[in-house]
């Protein structure tokens, strides 16, 4: 009975008539979406990069060649260049690709995670736990990350742990918020009433009936907060709180190359545009994800 | 016609106006002759044209500084930077010829056997409170700098100095417990530059912060950490004995303001937009850019200074205070290649303690610290160390793994990065750790794996021995080093009567050095002053440290 209660938004009927699967449905809608489409595609193109490029670059990312320092891209043996310490440009942007995707994929899942939890719990309670969890957030939400980053360097020493945790620490509370609003009114919903009317647990009408229904807006944010934590990362790795040499994430790239700009710019260009890209292609395609997964805006 | 032919006569056109700076500077070009050299020889001329031109005064002369400021006391600063040149004098000076000249004091004498010096103090001198600068104000501040309570970094470098006597007004005495001829180029430094006491005594938390009363030809105005400092003319300067300056009176300039650049690539922006007048250290890179500016006089020369990578002996589970251990790690870094690809030529390898370019300098170094990776592994085997399966050196169960601690600056850690990559090469796991300015300094003090270490003073050996001494262990030998060849080199060098005496003992302190390796020495980097053509008599020379600003003029 509770199954039935439940609402199935993505189950609909295509033009023959036959039903279709909600993954073909918001395909179908992704599909039309030429931007997202992009997005989606630079995006996936960025992860292969991630995951396969380390086995295949021509040399170690901390190799260093001094005698061929700051050649420029398209260099022989060397597609990107080489930077101020004669280390091939390509070689370590992969890597650095791998770490910031490493770091805003981790990051955003795991705050996704806890925020969920926690702004579940906050909405469907209410009372003394919302008030409760509420204001943590709203602490949270009031922190400088820059601030908890530097808290976190002294204490667990300046690195990607750092910076994990302090985007980490900050961005659970954003997923937090948004799943309890979306939780406080489905908490009132009449499958939900009929569920706890049955006895369901508290913990199944949660899982199985008011999750599935909150879950979209905090995805789409996802997609951004992955986005949001690449910077961040890219950020706080610029002045020196993140990856620690010789380890090359696409901010300390950045870094090291600021002060070649006007001799040697790719040191710097070529890992900014990398953040350029990966960022644009994400928000392109949470743009896309939020256009399927919006009812209110489904139609236009 | 020889090289010197060739340059005399395109100077000779420069100064008839026949040939503009661009000019000059393309012809020389032409003749193979390097823009730095150029650069040094423009500047020289623009001084002499100076000399010659009447100097208009006033105007505000704008300085862009590659450090933040320090605490403008000498007694107790830890560094000392441009503003002390303007705010304060010293016993005697070094021309550019490198030669020692009189500056508060009119002459002095050294006795036979080097253990006396006899100052005769020039009289009519004053601090800027209008207190008399005379023999018992400069005692008092040789007796403060002796002082521990004062807690004067170099004051072991007075230590043979047994007592300080002023007879009366114009005579000092320096009486040493054993012949001491370095003590006058102790003198001739910063930190033994006279402040009135009486002042600093009064105002002892705020002194060299707010208040500060020296003798030179500009008077203290404001300091704002990170950002600058500003001096302005002191209007009853009583005038200056130095033989080399062409201005006995007061200052020319209504003032000067030195501000910290620390963003290494805005020096060179600044200057080039004309924000600032002149320019200490813009980023080497951007050396050869400025040098191409028809507008801009760039100098570079070595300065006295090195980079220093030094090795906590206190660490016997690495084998650090084994002398193989620190030959192989010496062996390993590439020297000729850092001073190519990170100073853009514009330095030199150190295969000893000093720079090539010191007065000291002993050539005979250069037969140690060559780069030789094989040789370095064999050291390191000599020693029982063997690479594991992911080719780190291990011994007993000991992986080669320390940490290398640096300032947190663009070359200092390009540098660090340089070496760690260099010392993987023979199996070394270094994890370079940089630290701001003052975590740094606690950290070497606190003690550390091994760090880098950039020194920069007027005579190098005098500070380097501070850094490899067994009376200095823990700060500033960070290292805590004892090597009893160093320290008996240390001794003579202490200890020297005469000249000849004090270049023997040079040289014996830099071939100890060379060989065990207390400190790695590395690389020395030329220091590189720039300056606007509307800055005049501003003359940066290779024997002092900065500049002096009695001459300096702006034209309109």
């Amino acid at each position: 009975m509770s199954n039935a209660a439940t609402p199935a938004p993505f189950v609909t009927s295509a033009g023959t008539g036959a039903p279709r699967g909600p993954l073909r449905v918001a395909w179908s809608r992704l599909s039309a979406n030429k931007l997202a489409m992009v997005g989606a595609i630079v995006a996936l193109l960025y992860i292969v990069v991630g995951i396969a490029g380390p086995w295949f670059t021509p040399y170690d990312y901390a190799k260093q060649d001094l005698m061929h320092a700051n050649l420029p891209p398209l260099s022989p043996g060397h597609i990107l260049g080489t930077d101020q310490v004669g280390r091939d440009m390509f070689s370590r942007l992969v890597l650095g690709i791998r770490i910031s995707l490493v770091i805003g994929f981790g990051v955003t899942i795991v705050s996704m995670v806890i925020g969920t939890i926690a702004g579940s719990v906050a909405g469907y309670y209410r009372g003394a736990i919302d008030t409760v969890i509420s204001g943590i957030v709203e602490i949270t939400w009031g922190f400088p990350l820059v601030l908890i980053a530097v808290i976190l360097s002294g204490s667990v020493g300046r690195g990607l742990l750092a910076v994990v945790l302090a985007i980490g620490f900050v961005n659970w509370a954003g997923f937090a918020r948004i799943m309890r609003g979306e939780v406080l009114s489905l908490r009132e919903a009449e499958y939900v009433q009929a569920a706890r009317a049955t006895g369901t647990p508290d913990a199944r009408i949660l899982v199985r009936h008011i999750l599935p229904n909150a879950i979209a807006p905090a995805l789409v944010m996802g997609s951004y907060y992955v986005a949001l934590a690449i910077i961040v990362e890219a950020g706080l790795s610029f002045i020196g709180l993140g990856a620690q040499a010789p380890l090359p994430s696409l901010g300390v790239m950045v870094a090291e190359g600021r002060n070649y700009m006007l001799q040697n710019h790719w040191v710097t260009t070529v890992p900014g545009v990398a953040i350029l890209i990966i960022v644009l292609a994400l928000n392109l395609l949470g743009d896309g994800l939020r256009d399927i997964l919006d009812p209110r805006l489904r139609n236009r | 016609m020889s090289e010197f032919d060739r340059v005399s006569g395109l100077l000779d056109d420069y100064r008839a106006k026949k040939l503009s700076r661009r000019g000059l500077m393309a012809r020389a070009a032409a003749l193979g002759i390097g823009a730095s050299a150029v650069g040094s020889l423009v500047a020289r001329e623009s001084a002499v044209a100076a000399r010659q031109d009447a100097p208009t005064p006033g105007g505000m002369l704008r300085e862009g500084y590659d450090l933040d400021f320090s605490r403008m006391d000498p007694v107790a600063t830890t560094w000392y930077d441009p503003a002390f040149y303007s705010l304060f004098e010293t016993v005697a000076i070094d021309s550019p010829e490198g030669d020692l000249e009189p500056m508060l004091a009119e002459s002095w004498e050294i006795s036979e056997d080097g253990k006396q010096v006899t100052f005769k103090i020039h009289e009519g001198a004053k601090f800027h409170s209008g207190r008399a600068v005379d023999a018992p104000a400069i005692k008092e501040v040789y007796d403060a700098i002796k002082n521990p309570d004062n807690g004067s970094p170099l004051a072991v470098l007075f230590t043979p100095v047994e007592s300080i006597e002023a007879p009366d007004a114009t005579t000092l005495v320096l009486k040493m417990s054993n012949p001491y001829y370095e003590v006058m180029n102790v003198v001739k430094t910063g930190y033994w530059a006279i402040v009135n006491i009486a002042t600093r005594d009064a105002n002892k938390e705020t002194f060299g912060q707010s208040i500060v009363d020296g003798t030179g030809p500009f008077s203290f105005k404001e300091w704002v950490p990170g950002s600058h400092v500003e001096v302005t003319k002191w209007a009853e300067y009583p005038g200056s004995i130095v033989p080399y300056y062409t201005n006995k009176g007061p200052a020319y300039l209504d003032g000067i303001k030195w501000t910290a650049i620390l963003e290494g690539a805005q020096r060179a922006v600044q200057i080039e937009n004309g924000e600032i007048d002149t320019l200490r250290n813009p980023l080497l890179q951007d050396v050869a850019r400025l040098q191409g500016n028809p507008d801009l006089t760039v100098q570079s020369y070595s300065e006295p200074s090195g980079y220093i990578f030094g090795q906590n002996f206190e660490r016997t589970d690495l084998d650090f205070h084994e002398v193989k251990m620190r030959q192989a790690i010496s062996h390993a870094i590439d020297r000729n290649a850092i001073v190519k690809a990170l100073l853009f030529d514009l330095g030199s390898p150190l295969f000893g303690p000093i720079t090539p370019a010191d007065k000291y300098y002993d050539k005979e170094v250069e037969q140690f610290n060559q780069y030789d990776v094989e040789a370095a592994k064999a050291l390191v085997a000599e020693l029982g160390w063997t690479p594991n399966a992911d080719g780190i050196l291990e011994k007993n169960g000991v992986k080669m793994a320390f940490n290398l601690t640096v300032q947190d600056e663009s070359f200092n850690r390009d540098l660090g990065s340089v070496i760690q990559a260099q010392l993987k090469e023979i199996g070394m796991d270094v994890t370079v750790e940089t630290l701001d300015r003052g975590s740094y300094f606690g950290k070497l003090s606190e003690g550390t794996d091994s760090y880098l270490f950039y020194y920069l003073w007027a005579v190098p050996i005098d500070v380097v021995i501070l850094f490899v001494g067994t009376a200095t262990k823990g700060a500033p030998n960070w290292g805590r080093a004892s090597v009893p060849a160093v320290d008996d080199a240390i001794k003579a060098w202490q200890t020297a009567g005469n000249e000849e005496e004090l270049v023997a003992a040079g040289n014996q302190f830099q071939m100890s050095i060379a060989e065990t390796l207390p400190t790695i020495p590395v690389v020395v980097r030329n220091t590189v002053w720039v300056n606007r053509p509307n800055v005049r008599g501003w003359l940066p020379h290779a024997y002092d440290i900065y500049p002096h600003y009695n001459d300096v003029w702006l034209a309109q």
